[in-house]
């Protein structure tokens, strides 16, 4: 290798973008490798560890793990059902008056819940900016459908995710832990409340309470120092996410009382 | 450029799914378990509840189906999924002080715990060590790892399932693979550069 092979060594981020051949000038990429033994050896370093991370064995198919699976999902399908009951698909006309309806709801609680969080977990401080009122489209992450709908307030994921991180997280944040992206989530998805709206005044508050809870198995709770960040995590917040904040205050605080008392 | 095949099969099996036909969801459960349990495991570096994480994805799947549309690969909105499953229950046993930084290799390796000498001629021992290193990277380290090297995905579909921009990925999968050097290069598996 020549002096100015030395002074020129081409980056890592080069090189490891060359071997997946997502390079952007491959041409003078493969013509300084010719010439310059160590980049080259960088190269072979990482197409070795590819080839030894790609050639490893994986867990075999198992039938037992698909039957699981199965049945979870059957289960869920039979215990799903009985929650709200019947449901009637709302006349075209009301669709929007009740997603926006909906979408305020969601934002307003979610402010409330954010704040709960930071009281039940207080030390530090969110570092999240105001929530703004935006009404999105069901997938506004664009993952399953629909691009970001304009308007939507990137200060609300500046600091939460990497300062060049995309709105692609949305949806899958959606089922996320209580943490300070619970108000992401809550602007996310605000279409699919409408029903859940519509039921809300045939409801009692025992009623909701108790389906929360029959929702969650109670083992996935043992492990949970406060069972209302579970019910975060899990599937229930289109649920939740309906109440006013008053109401939703009380179940959250009568959740946490009633499933720890067991 | 058309997408793959088995892309398409599976985008086919999903709306046979969403039209209630539960044995098309059983083969998406067969086709992708090994991949998805294995992502699970190597992120937490535990058996057993990658398993059980496993499980959860596929049922979260099933509970998302309705709004599943082929706009992308099926597979990046399974790795989303997992993705943010393993984060989740690695951040939850971090909260609960239980978080382990065992190797998942270590009980398999047992046999090699000296440090071999440094060679040129490394493949045989980087085959055999090289998830003892990867179980010892960052989270974000092993999982652009994980979805490039043993799933395939390109650098556009690796912004998709982790929510960065495809330069992103770029300069992350670098410092990913000098990071798994360095701990392989500390390991005596492969030699100082």
């Amino acid at each position: 290798m020549n002096d100015k092979d030395m002074e020129n060594h081409l980056d890592y981020e080069t090189l490891s973008a060359f071997v997946d051949n997502e390079a952007n000038d491959a041409q003078h990429i493969e013509s300084h490798l010719k010439d310059c033994a160590s980049c080259r050896n960088t190269v072979d370093t990482i197409r070795a560890m590819h080839v030894a991370l790609h050639n490893a064995p994986r867990p075999e198919t198992n039938r037992a793990f698909t039957e699981k699976v199965m049945a979870r999902v059957a289960a869920e399908e039979t215990a799903a059902t009985p929650l709200f009951g019947h449901r009637t698909p709302l006349r075209r006309y009301q669709r929007p008056v009740y997603a926006l309806a909906a979408t305020v709801l969601v934002l307003i609680a979610g402010g409330w819940l954010f704040q709960a969080y930071l009281d039940v977990y207080s030390g530090e401080s969110p570092a999240i900016g105001p929530i703004t009122l935006v009404e999105t489209e069901s997938d506004p992450a664009g993952h399953l459908g629909s691009d970001l709908p304009e308007g939507l307030d990137a200060s609300l994921f500046a600091d939460t995710f990497q300062t060049d991180s995309t709105y692609s997280d949305v949806w899958y944040y959606e089922d996320a832990y209580l943490d300070d992206d619970t108000t992401l989530l809550l602007a996310s998805d605000p279409g699919g409340y409408d029903q859940v709206l519509e039921y809300l005044d045939e409801i009692s508050f025992d009623e909701l309470l108790m389906a929360v809870a029959a929702n969650i198995p109670k083992e996935s709770l043992e492990s949970y120092e406060y069972p209302s960040a579970y019910l975060a995590q899990a599937d229930v917040w289109e649920d939740l996410m309906a109440l006013d904040e008053d109401t939703l205050q009380q179940v959250l605080h009568r959740l946490d009382n009633y499933l720890t008392r067991g | 450029m058309g997408k793959p095949m088995t892309d398409e099969q599976d985008w086919e099996l999903v709306k046979r799914a969403q039209d209630g036909d539960m044995q098309a969801f059983s083969r998406l459960v067969e086709r992708y378990q090994s991949a998805v349990i294995h992502f699970c495991e190597r992120m937490l570096g535990q058996r057993n509840q990658g398993e059980d994480l496993a499980q959860e994805c596929f049922v979260r799947v099933y509970r998302h189906l309705h709004r599943l549309t082929p706009q992308a690969r099926f597979t990046t909105v399974l790795f989303g999924i997992a993705r943010n499953l393993t984060l989740n229950a690695l951040r939850d046993a971090k909260r609960r002080g239980q978080h382990q930084s065992v190797s998942l290799d270590e009980a398999f390796y047992l046999h090699s715990s000296e440090p071999s000498p440094v060679s040129r001629t490394y493949s045989s021992e980087l085959n055999a060590r090289i998830h003892q290193a990867l179980d010892r990277l960052r989270p974000d380290h092993k999982e652009i790892l994980l979805l490039r090297e043993f799933e395939g995905f390109d650098y556009e579909e690796l912004a998709r399932v982790l929510g960065c921009k495809k330069g992103t990925v770029k300069s992350r999968l670098a410092r990913a693979r000098e990071a798994l050097r360095q701990e392989l290069t500390t390991m005596g598996v492969v030699p100082n550069e």
